[in-house]
Protein backbone atom coordinates (compact mmCIF):
# COMPACT_ATOMS: atom_id res chain seq x y z
CA UNK A 1 0.00 0.00 0.00
CA UNK A 2 1.22 3.48 -0.79
CA UNK A 3 0.26 7.08 -0.16
CA UNK A 4 -0.30 8.53 -3.63
CA UNK A 5 1.37 11.78 -2.76
CA UNK A 6 4.33 10.17 -1.05
CA UNK A 7 4.91 6.72 -2.54
CA UNK A 8 8.30 6.37 -0.85
CA UNK A 9 6.60 5.91 2.51
CA UNK A 10 6.22 2.21 3.27
CA UNK A 11 2.71 1.89 4.56
CA UNK A 12 1.29 -0.87 6.71
CA UNK A 13 -2.45 -1.06 7.31
CA UNK A 14 -3.90 -2.82 10.33
CA UNK A 15 -7.66 -3.20 10.21
CA UNK A 16 -10.62 -5.12 11.56
CA UNK A 17 -12.74 -4.07 8.60
CA UNK A 18 -13.33 -6.98 6.19
CA UNK A 19 -14.17 -4.57 3.39
CA UNK A 20 -10.75 -2.96 3.72
CA UNK A 21 -9.14 -6.39 3.45
CA UNK A 22 -11.23 -7.06 0.36
CA UNK A 23 -10.34 -3.78 -1.37
CA UNK A 24 -6.78 -3.57 -0.14
CA UNK A 25 -5.47 -7.13 -0.02
CA UNK A 26 -2.11 -5.95 1.32
CA UNK A 27 -3.76 -4.78 4.53
CA UNK A 28 -3.51 -6.92 7.66
CA UNK A 29 -6.87 -8.05 8.91
CA UNK A 30 -7.39 -8.69 12.60
CA UNK A 31 -10.73 -10.19 13.59
CA UNK A 32 -10.89 -8.31 16.89
CA UNK A 33 -12.70 -5.35 18.40
CA UNK A 34 -11.40 -1.80 18.15
CA UNK A 35 -9.89 -1.84 21.63
CA UNK A 36 -7.82 -4.93 20.85
CA UNK A 37 -6.91 -3.53 17.44
CA UNK A 38 -5.42 -0.46 19.09
CA UNK A 39 -3.40 -2.68 21.45
CA UNK A 40 -1.97 -4.51 18.43
CA UNK A 41 -1.09 -1.16 16.87
CA UNK A 42 0.60 -0.04 20.06
CA UNK A 43 2.71 -3.19 20.01
CA UNK A 44 3.80 -2.51 16.44
CA UNK A 45 4.69 1.05 17.34
CA UNK A 46 6.78 -0.12 20.27
CA UNK A 47 8.71 -2.15 17.72
CA UNK A 48 9.43 1.01 15.70
CA UNK A 49 6.44 1.66 13.42
CA UNK A 50 5.22 5.24 13.20
CA UNK A 51 1.59 6.33 13.24
CA UNK A 52 0.36 7.89 10.00
CA UNK A 53 -3.37 8.23 10.65
CA UNK A 54 -5.16 9.29 13.80
CA UNK A 55 -6.47 6.07 15.39
CA UNK A 56 -9.85 7.71 15.99
CA UNK A 57 -10.30 9.08 12.47
CA UNK A 58 -13.83 9.78 11.32
CA UNK A 59 -16.55 10.68 13.76
CA UNK A 60 -17.98 7.30 14.48
CA UNK A 61 -17.37 6.65 18.15
CA UNK A 62 -15.45 3.44 18.90
CA UNK A 63 -18.32 2.28 21.14
CA UNK A 64 -20.81 2.81 18.30
CA UNK A 65 -19.18 1.61 15.07
CA UNK A 66 -17.24 -1.67 15.13
CA UNK A 67 -14.53 -0.93 12.54
CA UNK A 68 -11.29 0.98 12.46
CA UNK A 69 -8.26 0.91 10.23
CA UNK A 70 -4.88 2.33 11.19
CA UNK A 71 -2.07 3.24 8.81
CA UNK A 72 1.48 2.91 10.03
CA UNK A 73 4.82 3.71 8.45
CA UNK A 74 6.89 0.58 8.55
CA UNK A 75 9.71 0.41 11.08
CA UNK A 76 11.31 3.83 11.12
CA UNK A 77 13.10 3.91 14.47
CA UNK A 78 13.61 5.79 16.72
CA UNK A 79 10.31 5.21 18.40
CA UNK A 80 7.47 7.58 17.43
CA UNK A 81 6.85 9.00 20.90
CA UNK A 82 4.19 11.43 19.77
CA UNK A 83 2.37 8.61 18.02
CA UNK A 84 2.63 6.40 21.11
CA UNK A 85 0.93 9.14 23.08
CA UNK A 86 -1.80 9.28 20.46
CA UNK A 87 -2.46 5.55 20.53
CA UNK A 88 -2.37 5.49 24.33
CA UNK A 89 -4.94 8.28 24.45
CA UNK A 90 -7.05 6.46 21.87
CA UNK A 91 -6.94 3.26 23.91
CA UNK A 92 -7.96 5.08 27.07
CA UNK A 93 -10.77 6.99 25.32
CA UNK A 94 -12.06 3.80 23.70
CA UNK A 95 -12.00 1.81 26.92
CA UNK A 96 -13.87 4.58 28.71
CA UNK A 97 -16.62 4.67 26.09
CA UNK A 98 -16.91 0.88 25.83
CA UNK A 99 -17.76 0.70 29.54
CA UNK A 100 -20.93 2.75 29.06
CA UNK A 101 -23.14 0.15 27.43
CA UNK A 102 -23.27 -3.27 25.85
CA UNK A 103 -22.01 -3.42 22.27
CA UNK A 104 -24.75 -2.42 19.81
CA UNK A 105 -26.21 -5.23 17.75
CA UNK A 106 -26.04 -3.92 14.22
CA UNK A 107 -27.79 -5.63 11.35
CA UNK A 108 -25.98 -6.56 8.14
CA UNK A 109 -26.97 -3.32 6.41
CA UNK A 110 -25.59 -1.15 9.19
CA UNK A 111 -22.39 -3.21 9.36
CA UNK A 112 -21.91 -2.79 5.63
CA UNK A 113 -22.42 0.98 5.97
CA UNK A 114 -19.85 1.20 8.75
CA UNK A 115 -17.43 -0.77 6.59
CA UNK A 116 -18.00 1.53 3.63
CA UNK A 117 -17.49 4.73 5.62
CA UNK A 118 -14.28 3.41 7.18
CA UNK A 119 -13.08 2.28 3.76
CA UNK A 120 -13.90 5.67 2.26
CA UNK A 121 -11.87 7.54 4.85
CA UNK A 122 -8.96 5.14 4.42
CA UNK A 123 -9.18 5.52 0.66
CA UNK A 124 -9.09 9.31 0.98
CA UNK A 125 -5.91 9.04 3.06
CA UNK A 126 -4.26 6.76 0.53
CA UNK A 127 -5.03 9.32 -2.18
CA UNK A 128 -3.08 11.92 -0.20
CA UNK B 1 -16.94 44.45 2.54
CA UNK B 2 -20.35 45.35 3.87
CA UNK B 3 -23.30 43.02 4.31
CA UNK B 4 -26.80 43.74 5.54
CA UNK B 5 -28.75 40.82 6.97
CA UNK B 6 -32.51 41.32 6.54
CA UNK B 7 -34.38 39.06 8.93
CA UNK B 8 -37.89 37.79 8.55
CA UNK B 9 -39.83 35.91 11.22
CA UNK B 10 -42.98 34.33 9.87
CA UNK B 11 -46.02 33.39 11.91
CA UNK B 12 -46.62 30.12 10.05
CA UNK B 13 -45.55 28.04 7.09
CA UNK B 14 -48.19 26.31 4.95
CA UNK B 15 -48.45 24.66 1.60
CA UNK B 16 -50.28 26.75 -1.02
CA UNK B 17 -50.84 27.17 -4.73
CA UNK B 18 -47.89 29.54 -5.11
CA UNK B 19 -44.79 30.24 -3.05
CA UNK B 20 -45.23 33.65 -1.46
CA UNK B 21 -45.15 35.61 1.75
CA UNK B 22 -48.60 36.92 2.61
CA UNK B 23 -49.85 38.36 5.89
CA UNK B 24 -46.58 37.14 7.40
CA UNK B 25 -47.38 33.54 6.48
CA UNK B 26 -44.99 31.70 4.19
CA UNK B 27 -46.86 29.66 1.60
CA UNK B 28 -44.95 26.99 -0.31
CA UNK B 29 -45.90 25.64 -3.71
CA UNK B 30 -45.14 21.99 -3.14
CA UNK B 31 -45.41 21.14 -6.83
CA UNK B 32 -42.92 23.82 -7.85
CA UNK B 33 -40.56 22.80 -5.11
CA UNK B 34 -40.84 19.18 -6.10
CA UNK B 35 -40.16 20.05 -9.74
CA UNK B 36 -37.03 21.93 -8.72
CA UNK B 37 -35.66 19.05 -6.68
CA UNK B 38 -36.62 16.44 -9.29
CA UNK B 39 -34.22 18.10 -11.74
CA UNK B 40 -31.69 15.87 -10.02
CA UNK B 41 -31.81 12.59 -11.93
CA UNK B 42 -30.68 10.77 -8.80
CA UNK B 43 -33.96 11.54 -7.03
CA UNK B 44 -36.79 9.12 -7.73
CA UNK B 45 -39.40 10.94 -5.68
CA UNK B 46 -39.62 13.69 -3.10
CA UNK B 47 -42.30 14.86 -0.72
CA UNK B 48 -42.37 17.55 1.92
CA UNK B 49 -43.68 17.88 5.45
CA UNK B 50 -43.87 20.73 7.94
CA UNK B 51 -43.26 20.60 11.68
CA UNK B 52 -44.19 23.56 13.85
CA UNK B 53 -42.94 24.63 17.28
CA UNK B 54 -44.84 22.97 20.09
CA UNK B 55 -46.26 20.14 18.01
CA UNK B 56 -45.87 16.58 19.27
CA UNK B 57 -43.76 15.76 16.24
CA UNK B 58 -40.40 14.04 15.97
CA UNK B 59 -38.17 14.43 12.93
CA UNK B 60 -35.60 11.70 12.39
CA UNK B 61 -33.15 10.66 11.04
CA UNK B 62 -31.96 14.21 10.35
CA UNK B 63 -28.83 14.64 8.29
CA UNK B 64 -28.21 18.35 7.70
CA UNK B 65 -30.10 21.53 8.53
CA UNK B 66 -30.10 24.60 6.28
CA UNK B 67 -31.33 28.11 7.02
CA UNK B 68 -33.29 29.79 4.22
CA UNK B 69 -31.17 32.67 2.90
CA UNK B 70 -30.97 34.38 -0.49
CA UNK B 71 -29.26 37.45 -1.85
CA UNK B 72 -31.40 40.55 -2.21
CA UNK B 73 -28.53 42.75 -3.38
CA UNK B 74 -24.88 42.32 -4.18
CA UNK B 75 -22.76 39.94 -6.20
CA UNK B 76 -23.48 36.26 -6.49
CA UNK B 77 -26.06 34.36 -4.50
CA UNK B 78 -26.17 32.34 -1.32
CA UNK B 79 -24.69 28.86 -1.29
CA UNK B 80 -22.07 29.74 -3.91
CA UNK B 81 -20.94 26.75 -5.88
CA UNK B 82 -24.35 25.11 -5.39
CA UNK B 83 -27.12 27.67 -6.00
CA UNK B 84 -25.08 30.78 -6.57
CA UNK B 85 -22.28 30.80 -9.11
CA UNK B 86 -18.70 31.28 -8.06
CA UNK B 87 -18.80 35.04 -7.44
CA UNK B 88 -17.34 35.97 -4.09
CA UNK B 89 -20.26 36.60 -1.76
CA UNK B 90 -20.62 38.47 1.50
CA UNK B 91 -21.60 41.90 0.20
CA UNK B 92 -24.83 43.72 -0.42
CA UNK B 93 -27.92 42.41 1.36
CA UNK B 94 -29.09 38.92 2.27
CA UNK B 95 -32.61 37.92 3.27
CA UNK B 96 -32.89 35.46 6.16
CA UNK B 97 -35.93 33.49 7.27
CA UNK B 98 -34.66 33.42 10.81
CA UNK B 99 -37.34 31.21 12.37
CA UNK B 100 -37.35 28.61 9.63
CA UNK B 101 -35.06 25.75 8.83
CA UNK B 102 -34.79 22.84 6.43
CA UNK B 103 -33.72 19.56 8.03
CA UNK B 104 -32.94 16.92 5.43
CA UNK B 105 -34.31 13.62 6.56
CA UNK B 106 -33.86 10.06 5.50
CA UNK B 107 -31.66 7.03 5.73
CA UNK B 108 -28.48 7.43 3.74
CA UNK B 109 -26.52 5.20 6.04
CA UNK B 110 -27.94 3.24 8.92
CA UNK B 111 -26.55 5.36 11.69
CA UNK B 112 -25.51 8.79 12.92
CA UNK B 113 -28.31 11.09 11.85
CA UNK B 114 -30.26 12.70 14.68
CA UNK B 115 -33.50 13.72 16.33
CA UNK B 116 -35.44 16.96 16.41
CA UNK B 117 -38.41 16.89 18.81
CA UNK B 118 -40.74 19.85 18.40
CA UNK B 119 -41.93 19.53 22.00
CA UNK B 120 -41.03 17.72 25.19
CA UNK B 121 -37.66 17.38 26.95
CA UNK B 122 -35.54 17.11 23.80
CA UNK B 123 -36.98 20.35 22.46
CA UNK B 124 -35.03 22.18 25.15
CA UNK B 125 -31.76 20.94 23.73
CA UNK B 126 -31.75 22.67 20.36
CA UNK B 127 -33.04 25.76 18.60
CA UNK B 128 -34.68 23.89 15.73
CA UNK B 129 -37.68 22.99 17.89
CA UNK B 130 -38.52 26.71 18.00
CA UNK B 131 -38.43 27.07 14.23
CA UNK B 132 -40.77 26.07 11.43
CA UNK B 133 -39.14 22.98 9.94
CA UNK B 134 -39.78 22.25 6.28
CA UNK B 135 -38.59 18.71 5.65
CA UNK B 136 -37.81 17.40 2.17
CA UNK B 137 -38.23 13.63 2.16
CA UNK B 138 -35.98 12.40 -0.62
CA UNK B 139 -36.22 8.94 -2.14
CA UNK B 140 -33.20 8.11 -4.30
CA UNK B 141 -33.24 6.07 -7.48
CA UNK B 142 -32.67 2.37 -6.93
CA UNK B 143 -29.08 1.27 -6.54
CA UNK B 144 -27.68 4.78 -6.01
CA UNK B 145 -24.27 4.77 -4.38
CA UNK B 146 -23.99 6.43 -1.00
CA UNK B 147 -21.79 9.32 -2.16
CA UNK B 148 -24.36 10.30 -4.79
CA UNK B 149 -27.25 9.76 -2.36
CA UNK B 150 -25.67 12.11 0.17
CA UNK B 151 -25.00 14.70 -2.52
CA UNK B 152 -28.60 14.51 -3.73
CA UNK B 153 -29.99 15.00 -0.25
CA UNK B 154 -27.56 17.82 0.46
CA UNK B 155 -28.53 19.71 -2.66
CA UNK B 156 -32.22 19.08 -2.01
CA UNK B 157 -31.91 20.77 1.37
CA UNK B 158 -30.11 23.77 -0.10
CA UNK B 159 -32.62 24.15 -2.95
CA UNK B 160 -35.56 23.93 -0.54
CA UNK B 161 -34.07 26.54 1.76
CA UNK B 162 -33.26 28.86 -1.14
CA UNK B 163 -36.77 28.46 -2.59
CA UNK B 164 -38.26 29.45 0.77
CA UNK B 165 -35.99 32.45 1.20
CA UNK B 166 -36.81 33.82 -2.24
CA UNK B 167 -40.41 34.38 -1.11
CA UNK B 168 -39.14 37.26 1.04
CA UNK B 169 -37.81 39.30 -1.88
CA UNK B 170 -39.53 42.64 -2.15
CA UNK B 171 -40.97 42.46 1.35
CA UNK B 172 -39.73 44.77 4.12
CA UNK B 173 -37.64 43.00 6.73
CA UNK B 174 -38.67 43.04 10.37
CA UNK B 175 -35.10 43.48 11.51
CA UNK B 176 -31.84 44.43 9.82
CA UNK B 177 -28.25 44.21 10.93
CA UNK B 178 -25.31 45.59 8.96
CA UNK B 179 -21.70 44.50 9.25
CA UNK B 180 -18.71 46.30 7.82
CA UNK B 181 -15.43 44.45 7.56
CA UNK B 182 -12.58 46.67 6.48
CA UNK B 183 -9.36 45.68 4.77
CA UNK B 184 -6.54 44.77 7.15
CA UNK B 185 -4.59 48.02 6.65
CA UNK B 186 -7.78 49.96 7.31
CA UNK B 187 -8.52 47.95 10.45
CA UNK B 188 -5.07 48.64 11.85
CA UNK B 189 -5.44 52.32 11.05
CA UNK B 190 -8.90 52.63 12.61
CA UNK B 191 -8.45 50.40 15.65
CA UNK B 192 -4.80 50.60 16.70
CA UNK B 193 -5.49 50.01 20.37
CA UNK B 194 -8.09 47.26 20.15
CA UNK B 195 -7.01 43.63 20.66
CA UNK B 196 -6.70 41.84 17.34
CA UNK B 197 -8.72 38.63 17.31
CA UNK B 198 -8.91 35.92 14.67
CA UNK B 199 -11.20 32.91 14.56
CA UNK B 200 -9.95 29.46 13.58
CA UNK B 201 -12.86 27.37 12.38
CA UNK B 202 -12.02 23.67 12.16
CA UNK B 203 -14.03 21.91 9.45
CA UNK B 204 -14.05 18.19 8.90
CA UNK B 205 -13.32 16.66 5.51
CA UNK B 206 -12.34 13.01 5.71
CA UNK B 207 -14.54 10.95 3.39
CA UNK B 208 -18.05 9.58 2.91
CA UNK B 209 -20.49 11.34 5.23
CA UNK B 210 -17.55 13.31 6.67
CA UNK B 211 -17.07 16.15 4.19
CA UNK B 212 -17.40 19.93 4.07
CA UNK B 213 -17.68 22.15 1.01
CA UNK B 214 -16.34 25.67 0.53
CA UNK B 215 -17.80 27.48 -2.49
CA UNK B 216 -18.96 24.08 -3.64
CA UNK B 217 -15.46 22.62 -3.50
CA UNK B 218 -14.83 19.58 -1.33
CA UNK B 219 -12.30 20.88 1.19
CA UNK B 220 -10.24 17.66 1.18
CA UNK B 221 -6.56 18.44 0.97
CA UNK B 222 -7.27 22.11 1.62
CA UNK B 223 -4.47 23.94 3.36
CA UNK B 224 -5.56 26.37 6.06
CA UNK B 225 -6.85 29.51 4.43
CA UNK B 226 -8.54 32.81 5.14
CA UNK B 227 -12.18 33.58 4.41
CA UNK B 228 -14.23 36.64 5.22
CA UNK B 229 -16.81 36.13 7.96
CA UNK B 230 -19.34 37.77 5.65
CA UNK B 231 -18.80 35.05 3.04
CA UNK B 232 -19.59 32.44 5.69
CA UNK B 233 -22.89 34.21 6.47
CA UNK B 234 -23.81 33.89 2.79
CA UNK B 235 -23.52 30.10 2.83
CA UNK B 236 -19.98 29.74 1.51
CA UNK B 237 -19.52 26.70 3.77
CA UNK B 238 -21.93 23.79 3.30
CA UNK B 239 -21.93 20.63 5.38
CA UNK B 240 -21.78 17.15 3.93
CA UNK B 241 -20.99 15.84 7.35
CA UNK B 242 -22.36 12.89 9.22
CA UNK B 243 -20.55 13.43 12.46
CA UNK B 244 -22.54 12.41 15.52
CA UNK B 245 -25.76 14.43 15.42
CA UNK B 246 -25.03 16.36 18.59
CA UNK B 247 -21.88 18.03 17.34
CA UNK B 248 -21.88 17.98 13.59
CA UNK B 249 -21.56 21.50 12.25
CA UNK B 250 -24.71 21.65 10.16
CA UNK B 251 -24.94 24.15 7.34
CA UNK B 252 -27.20 26.38 9.46
CA UNK B 253 -24.53 26.51 12.15
CA UNK B 254 -22.03 27.85 9.59
CA UNK B 255 -24.57 30.34 8.17
CA UNK B 256 -25.44 31.65 11.62
CA UNK B 257 -22.08 30.94 13.27
CA UNK B 258 -22.40 32.43 16.77
CA UNK B 259 -18.65 33.01 17.13
CA UNK B 260 -18.63 34.98 13.90
CA UNK B 261 -21.78 36.87 14.82
CA UNK B 262 -20.46 37.87 18.23
CA UNK B 263 -17.06 38.90 16.90
CA UNK B 264 -18.72 40.98 14.17
CA UNK B 265 -20.96 42.70 16.71
CA UNK B 266 -17.97 43.62 18.85
CA UNK B 267 -15.73 44.57 15.94
CA UNK B 268 -14.48 48.11 16.19
CA UNK B 269 -15.80 48.45 19.72
CA UNK B 270 -14.11 45.96 22.06
CA UNK B 271 -11.90 44.17 19.59
CA UNK B 272 -10.71 44.12 16.03
CA UNK B 273 -11.97 41.01 14.22
CA UNK B 274 -9.26 40.10 11.75
CA UNK B 275 -11.09 37.33 9.96
CA UNK B 276 -11.75 33.60 9.77
CA UNK B 277 -9.09 30.96 9.27
CA UNK B 278 -10.48 27.72 7.91
CA UNK B 279 -8.49 24.68 9.04
CA UNK B 280 -9.36 21.25 7.68
CA UNK B 281 -9.53 18.25 10.04
CA UNK B 282 -7.86 15.48 8.09
CA UNK B 283 -7.45 11.82 9.08
CA UNK B 284 -3.72 11.95 8.34
CA UNK B 285 -1.57 13.11 11.26
CA UNK B 286 0.84 14.95 8.97
CA UNK B 287 -2.09 16.94 7.57
CA UNK B 288 -3.20 17.86 11.08
CA UNK B 289 0.28 19.14 11.91
CA UNK B 290 0.55 20.95 8.59
CA UNK B 291 -2.89 22.52 8.99
CA UNK B 292 -2.24 23.75 12.51
CA UNK B 293 1.17 25.12 11.47
CA UNK B 294 -0.42 27.02 8.59
CA UNK B 295 -3.22 28.38 10.79
CA UNK B 296 -0.67 29.71 13.23
CA UNK B 297 1.42 31.21 10.49
CA UNK B 298 -1.67 32.93 9.07
CA UNK B 299 -2.67 34.21 12.50
CA UNK B 300 0.80 35.66 12.96
CA UNK B 301 0.72 37.27 9.50
CA UNK B 302 -2.65 38.81 10.34
CA UNK B 303 -1.17 40.22 13.53
CA UNK B 304 -3.50 38.34 15.89
CA UNK B 305 -3.21 38.88 19.62
CA UNK B 306 -5.74 36.13 20.29
CA UNK B 307 -7.71 33.44 18.54
CA UNK B 308 -10.86 31.50 19.22
CA UNK B 309 -10.70 27.92 17.93
CA UNK B 310 -13.79 25.76 17.45
CA UNK B 311 -13.73 22.13 16.41
CA UNK B 312 -16.13 19.92 14.50
CA UNK B 313 -16.81 16.42 15.74
CA UNK B 314 -14.99 14.49 18.45
CA UNK B 315 -12.06 12.17 18.96
CA UNK B 316 -9.45 12.93 16.30
CA UNK B 317 -10.52 16.62 15.94
CA UNK B 318 -9.29 17.18 19.46
CA UNK B 319 -5.79 16.70 18.06
CA UNK B 320 -6.39 19.51 15.56
CA UNK B 321 -7.74 21.63 18.39
CA UNK B 322 -4.76 21.01 20.66
CA UNK B 323 -2.16 21.41 17.92
CA UNK B 324 -3.64 24.80 17.12
CA UNK B 325 -3.65 25.73 20.78
CA UNK B 326 -0.05 24.70 21.35
CA UNK B 327 1.20 26.47 18.24
CA UNK B 328 -0.68 29.68 18.94
CA UNK B 329 0.22 29.89 22.62
CA UNK B 330 3.88 29.17 21.83
CA UNK B 331 3.75 32.04 19.35
CA UNK B 332 2.35 34.33 22.04
CA UNK B 333 -1.20 34.31 20.68
CA UNK B 334 -3.77 33.74 23.41
CA UNK B 335 -6.26 30.99 22.64
CA UNK B 336 -9.75 30.07 23.72
CA UNK B 337 -11.00 26.65 22.64
CA UNK B 338 -14.60 25.51 22.23
CA UNK B 339 -15.32 21.79 22.33
CA UNK B 340 -17.79 19.26 23.64
CA UNK B 341 -17.05 16.18 25.73
CA UNK B 342 -17.85 12.53 26.25
CA UNK B 343 -17.28 12.36 29.99
CA UNK B 344 -19.33 9.36 31.00
CA UNK B 345 -22.82 9.23 32.44
CA UNK B 346 -21.81 11.20 35.54
CA UNK B 347 -19.43 13.61 33.82
CA UNK B 348 -16.47 12.42 35.85
CA UNK B 349 -14.44 10.73 33.12
CA UNK B 350 -11.89 12.55 30.95
CA UNK B 351 -14.00 14.01 28.16
CA UNK B 352 -11.47 14.57 25.40
CA UNK B 353 -9.30 12.30 23.26
CA UNK B 354 -6.37 14.73 23.30
CA UNK B 355 -5.12 17.56 25.48
CA UNK B 356 -2.18 19.89 25.85
CA UNK B 357 -0.94 21.87 28.87
CA UNK B 358 -1.42 25.12 26.93
CA UNK B 359 -5.18 24.52 26.82
CA UNK B 360 -6.06 26.55 29.89
CA UNK B 361 -9.06 28.44 28.49
CA UNK B 362 -11.60 25.94 27.23
CA UNK B 363 -15.34 26.28 26.86
CA UNK B 364 -17.36 23.09 26.85
CA UNK B 365 -20.67 22.79 25.03
CA UNK B 366 -21.83 19.78 27.04
CA UNK B 367 -21.39 16.08 27.77
CA UNK B 368 -22.75 13.73 25.11
CA UNK B 369 -23.01 10.70 27.39
CA UNK B 370 -25.85 12.11 29.50
CA UNK B 371 -29.07 10.15 29.19
CA UNK B 372 -32.48 11.63 28.47
CA UNK B 373 -35.88 9.98 28.37
CA UNK B 374 -38.02 11.19 25.51
CA UNK B 375 -41.79 10.68 25.49
CA UNK B 376 -43.56 9.22 22.48
CA UNK B 377 -44.69 11.72 19.87
CA UNK B 378 -48.01 11.83 18.03
CA UNK B 379 -46.25 11.88 14.68
CA UNK B 380 -42.85 11.00 13.31
CA UNK B 381 -41.51 12.59 10.16
CA UNK B 382 -39.01 10.08 8.86
CA UNK B 383 -38.50 6.70 10.47
CA UNK B 384 -39.20 5.85 14.12
CA UNK B 385 -37.09 2.72 13.86
CA UNK B 386 -34.08 4.89 13.11
CA UNK B 387 -33.70 5.43 16.86
CA UNK B 388 -32.36 1.90 17.11
CA UNK B 389 -29.44 2.83 14.88
CA UNK B 390 -28.85 6.45 15.85
CA UNK B 391 -25.75 7.08 17.90
CA UNK B 392 -26.83 7.27 21.49
CA UNK B 393 -29.82 5.04 20.75
CA UNK B 394 -29.90 1.27 20.79
CA UNK B 395 -32.11 -1.65 19.91
CA UNK B 396 -33.54 -1.57 23.44
CA UNK B 397 -34.04 2.18 23.48
CA UNK B 398 -37.80 2.13 22.71
CA UNK B 399 -39.94 1.17 25.71
CA UNK B 400 -43.36 -0.49 25.42
CA UNK B 401 -45.03 2.87 26.13
CA UNK B 402 -43.19 4.38 23.18
CA UNK B 403 -40.77 6.44 25.23
CA UNK B 404 -37.11 6.42 24.26
CA UNK B 405 -34.00 6.45 26.42
CA UNK B 406 -31.12 7.99 24.51
CA UNK B 407 -27.86 9.73 25.08
CA UNK B 408 -28.22 13.42 24.31
CA UNK B 409 -25.66 12.70 21.59
CA UNK B 410 -28.65 11.63 19.49
CA UNK B 411 -30.29 15.06 19.64
CA UNK B 412 -29.51 17.15 16.60
CA UNK B 413 -27.03 19.91 17.25
CA UNK B 414 -27.46 19.99 21.02
CA UNK B 415 -23.73 20.25 21.65
CA UNK B 416 -22.76 22.22 18.56
CA UNK B 417 -19.15 23.19 19.04
CA UNK B 418 -19.64 26.65 17.57
CA UNK B 419 -21.64 27.47 20.68
CA UNK B 420 -24.93 27.55 18.77
CA UNK B 421 -26.97 26.14 21.67
CA UNK B 422 -27.15 26.90 25.37
CA UNK B 423 -25.60 23.90 27.04
CA UNK B 424 -22.35 24.06 28.95
CA UNK B 425 -20.81 22.38 31.96
CA UNK B 426 -20.53 23.67 35.48
CA UNK B 427 -17.61 22.69 37.66
CA UNK B 428 -18.59 21.31 41.07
Amino acid sequence: MRLSGNPAVKVRCVTNNPLVKERYPASEFQGVGIGELFLIVRGLMAAGHALLTHPLYGNIRPDVGPYKSVLLEQAVMPVDHSGLQQIAAAISYTQQLLKLHAPPRWDAAALRDFQEVDCSILGRVLES
Amino acid sequence: MQLELRRYRVSDVRFGSTTCLKDNILYLDKAALRASLMEDANIREVDFDIARPGEAVRIMPVKDIVQPRCKAEGPGDTFPGFIGGLDVVGEGATNVLSNCCVPTCGKIVNFQEGIIDMSGPAAEYNSYSKMFNVVPLVQPVDGLDKHSHEAAVRLAGIKTAYHMACATKGHPAQETETFLVESLPEMFRLYPDLPKVAYVCLIQTQGLMHDTYVYGLNAKGMLSTVISPLEVLDGAIVSGNCAAPCHKTATINHQDNPVIMELLRRHGKELCFLGVILNNESALLADKIRGANWSCRIARQLGADAVIVTEEGGGNPETDLMLNCRNMETAGIKTVLVTDEYAGRDGRSPGLADTTPEANAVITTGNGNQLLKLPPMDRVIGDIDAIKVTVGGSSTAVSPDGSILVEIAAIMGCMCELGYERMTTRLK
